[in-house]
């Protein structure tokens, strides 16, 4: 069985399992809950399985380096790493509510790695740039602090629909965790992020180094992770501020994770000449 | 005027604007928001090319705001020096606070504080104060840093705290900031970034700045003695190596071999392997055959140098080597050009494309065979512009066709006293109605009446004229790369040459890399401390008299409260299995 085909079926058990929890949290049923939470568990155990068999895969077929070089591989990586901190916070807070949100999250990241016509799920020979231990550092850190700024977003997300459902008096109160305990996840996952995002930033800037006697050079990639990296030092340090916790802090969370997704993806975009592939 | 209160409060504003966090979070927010804009603009192109996509007015504008190299712009680098001043003056403002909580001797604790903690633990044990009292501050001395035991009223506290110096931790992270500043500031100053090509067996002391034309002397010398590059089987580059030799004093100092990820270092100046490149033949093999005798003759010959031929057939100099050539809409490859001089008459031009030994420009099949061998091949757009064209005027009123031969620019005569036509330009790629229709030749009529038109003639299309309309059809027949004059009774080939590579070598000295991978270090350090690490303080209160003791457990953290509060339950709970 190839990692592929792995992946492909660990894709459809995280679909099951976001309809699970979402069914749980609507109808507030307890089994649906139990049963999600064990695919959530399955998919994950399968994802990292995925993983580690491409990586073995990758040594069968004479190239030998880890599975994080493509755009398919991390988005991957990106799954299982959401789908951990997912059931961490998911124990840590005793509530089944967050699987709602990230679920569907997960299922779309690694869906878009399986579907996408464009992405290719082929083992790929290493150019020369991207031969270095620090690359396996770089994207392994980036992905840990994108994936504690997408759960942080979910929790922004539950935030802003908590408060609105407490303001308005005439809906029916959602089932949430309380916004202060939503508030403080918030800090926790982005100073989980923030840490990640700077190793990673970091790993990055020394891979460069090595790779091409600079740590830094304002292309658009690099500069968009410093952005990312920015607006996140500016929402840990607004929270300090008088009248800037709550609401205010949920949003640049949101707007952080804006920078997130466009740096993964929107930077491809972008006029120039970036390509990590294009040395020499 | 002023007094001097009101000098010192207005000091004292300005002072806690740039301590405070509203600050930082205003700058921060700016240099997000502006670096969104030096990824929208390409960095660092020529001037024309800006030009060229933006127009002139937004040209002048983004010119003028310097964002074709924004994040070496001031009002850019204005913004990070206002960051580091805010750093700075926030430090000054609040580390002899943060010190003194850290070096006190004997902490204050406010038992009022953690009695009215609202999760503080509370549980009653069977047993005497005096009991408990010893058993407790073992544990605690044991899990914290300090600990004192205090008579407080009737009931007995245990005070203990640990991570004191964590506080230490968010200084480390904002310090780093400015180490990392001042790494690259060092950098700038006092370091360089240059390039230099080595061909093989090659000896280079300098390199080329990338900023400007200036040459940067490195102090020693290097010789590339090998390059190699290997490829995967679907073709993608699997490893490019130099072999590199420093020199000093005539004397090999060092020798290595360089990939991609693994840089020569030398006395702080660092060589990447960056690119790599053919270089021009120098030597080659050259076969003289007389096409009348037949007679064939070899000769090694070196670029420029002129040769003499045997049997009076005059000199031959190789005179350039292009890695591609075009000819005649098809692509010769590699190709040698030299020029014959016959004993009597004179110099020829000719075109020797090494993958094409048999070619003879006269020789129509030679043509032919180039054209089978490439035959879907498309002209690539580098390609040289013909030198003269050859067009046909058809005459409506006569029906009369004219053949005139003109190079760009040259003005002729159109036949029947119709005036007279200028080439003005070659397209490469010309669009008609969106589609493009390959190579074109525009040209001007002007006729004795000073009329002035415009015309489109695509190669390809012989007919294109006719629409329009006009007293003249004119077309292209003949589109002639660079070729040779007649020449005729010698075939020239190169059997073989010299191949050499170059190693293209990127070349840096960076001083403040050491004090910029420093602040690195200081930044993991200083965030995983600030994020992970608290303060603690905990009060152990035990009040009560004769056989029962209340116990209250009751902590307070300057982070992550809620998991305080679960180490709050945990110690409440291990006291409680202490015997
Ligand atoms: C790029 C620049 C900066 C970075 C990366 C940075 C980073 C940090 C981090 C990671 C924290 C901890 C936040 C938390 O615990 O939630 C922090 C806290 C803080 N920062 Fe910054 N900071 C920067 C600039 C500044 C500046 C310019 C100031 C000046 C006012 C400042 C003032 C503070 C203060 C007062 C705190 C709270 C300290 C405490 O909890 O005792 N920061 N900073």
């Amino acid at each position: 069985m190839s990692s592929s085909y792995i992946l492909s079926i660990v894709t459809f058990v995280y679909a099951v399992s976001a309809c699970l929890y979402i069914a749980a949290w609507i109808f507030k049923k307890n089994l649906p809950g139990k049963l999600a939470v064990s695919c959530l568990i399955i998919a994950a155990a399968g994802n990292a399985a995925g993983i580690l068999l491409r990586w073995k895969e990758s040594y069968d077929l004479g190239m030998g380096h880890a599975p994080f070089s493509n755009l398919y591989e991390s988005l991957v990586f990106y799954s299982l790493v959401i789908a951990i901190i997912s059931l961490v916070m998911e124990f840590r807070l005793g509530s089944r509510v967050i699987g709602a949100f990230t679920t569907p999250l997960i299922f779309l990241a690694i869906a878009y790695a399986s579907l996408s016509p464009n992405m290719s799920d082929h083992i790929q020979p290493l150019i020369p740039a991207l031969k270095s231990n620090w690359l396996i550092a770089h994207v392994m850190t980036c992905f840990l602090g994108y994936a504690g700024f997408a759960v942080a977003f979910v929790a922004s997300l539950m935030y802003l629909i908590k408060t609105r459902s407490t303001e308005d008096r005439d809906q029916q109160p959602i089932h949430l965790p309380s916004s202060t305990v939503l508030d403080d996840i918030t800090h926790q996952l982005v100073m989980f992020g923030f840490f990640f995002l700077t190793i990673g930033i970091i790993t990055g800037a020394v891979w460069a180094n090595s790779a091409w006697g600079r740590y830094w050079g304002w292309d658009p990639k690099e500069t968009w992770s410093l952005i990312t990296w920015i607006i996140y030092a500016g929402l840990l340090h607004a929270r300090l501020m008088r009248g800037w916790q709550g609401k205010r802090i949920a949003l640049l969370s949101i707007i952080g994770f804006s920078a997130v997704i466009f740096t993964y993806f929107g930077v491809n975009y972008l006029p120039g000449l970036h390509s990590y592939g294009q040395m020499p | 005027m002023k007094n001097a209160a009101e000098r010192l409060a207005f000091h004292h504003t300005i002072w806690n604007f740039l301590a405070s966090v509203r600050l930082t979070v205003i700058v921060l927010l700016s240099l997000a928001a502006t670096s969104v804009v030096g990824t929208l603009i390409p960095q660092n192109a020529a001037s024309d090319w800006y030009y060229h996509k933006y127009g002139e007015t937004l040209f002048r504008l983004f010119s003028g705001m310097h964002l074709f190299d924004m994040y070496h712009a001031w009002w850019f680098q204005a913004l990070i020096a206002i960051l580091v001043v805010n750093i700075v003056i926030c430090s000054i403002d609040r580390i002899p606070g943060v010190w003194k909580i850290v070096t006190v001797q004997q902490p204050k604790f406010n038992i009022e504080q953690f009695r009215k903690q609202a999760d503080a633990e509370n549980y009653t044990v069977q047993q005497p104060p005096d009991a408990l009292r010893e058993r407790y501050a073992r544990y605690v001395s044991r899990h914290f840093g300090y600990h004192r035991v205090e008579n407080i009223g009737k009931s007995t506290c245990i005070f203990a705290e640990k991570g004191r110096w964590t506080r230490f931790g968010v200084y480390g992270v904002h310090f780093s900031v400015v180490l990392m500043l001042t790494g690259s500031l060092i950098g700038l100053i006092a370091g360089f970034d240059g390039f230099v090509n080595i061909p093989e067996g090659e000896t280079i002391s300098a390199a080329r700045l990338n900023n400007g034309d200036t040459s940067q002397p490195l102090g020693f010398a290097v010789r590339c003695d090998d390059f190699d590059v290997s490829f995967y089987e679907n073709g993608a580059p699997k490893e490019y190596r130099s072999r590199l030799s420093v020199i000093e004093n005539n004397a090999t100092v060092l020798q290595k071999d360089i990939i991609v990820n693994d840089p020569l270092r030398y006395k702080g100046i660092n060589m990447y392997q960056s690119s790599y490149g053919k270089m021009p033949p120098d030597e080659m093999t050259v076969r003289f055959t007389a096409i009348n005798s037949g007679k064939s003759v070899e000769v090694a010959a070196k670029m420029g140098e002129t040769i003499t031929l045997p049997d009076q057939l005059g000199t031959f100099v190789v005179q350039d080597f292009k890695s591609s050539y075009p000819f005649k809409g098809h692509r010769l490859g590699e190709t040698f050009i030299g020029r014959w001089t016959p004993a009597s008459g004179t110099p020829v031009d000719m075109i020797m494309p090494y993958p094409f030994p048999e070619f003879d420009i006269h020789d129509p099949d030679s043509v032919q065979r180039v054209a089978a061998f490439q035959a879907s091949e498309q002209m690539s757009a580098t390609e040289e512009l013909p030198r003269t064209i050859t067009l046909e005027f058809t005459s409506k009123a006569s029906g009369m066709t004219y053949s005139r031969s003109a190079s760009v620019g040259e003005k002729i005569e159109i036949p029947e006293g119709q005036g007279t036509f200028v080439i003005s330009e070659v397209k490469r790629s010309y669009a008609f109605m969106g589609n493009p229709i390959g190579e074109a030749v525009i040209g001007r009529i002007e006729r004795k009446s000073g009329a002035m038109e415009t015309v489109a003639l695509p190669v390809r299309f012989s007919n294109f004229d006719k629409m329009r309309k006009g007293e003249m059809v004119i077309s292209v027949v003949d589109f002639q790369k660079p070729a040779p004059a007649a020449a005729g009774g010698l075939i020239v080939s190169v059997e073989a040459y010299s191949e050499k590579y170059y190693t293209g070598l990127q070349v840096t000295k960076d001083p403040g890399v050491l004090v910029v991978y420093l602040g690195f270090i200081v930044m993991i350090l200083g965030s995983y401390v600030t994020f992970f690490t608290s303060h603690q303080r905990v009060c152990i209160e035990l009040s009560g008299s004769g056989k029962n003791t209340r116990v209250l457990v009751s902590g307070t953290a300057n982070k992550n409260k809620l998991g305080m509060q679960k180490r709050m339950k945990h110690l409440s709970r291990r006291l409680q299995q202490l015997d």
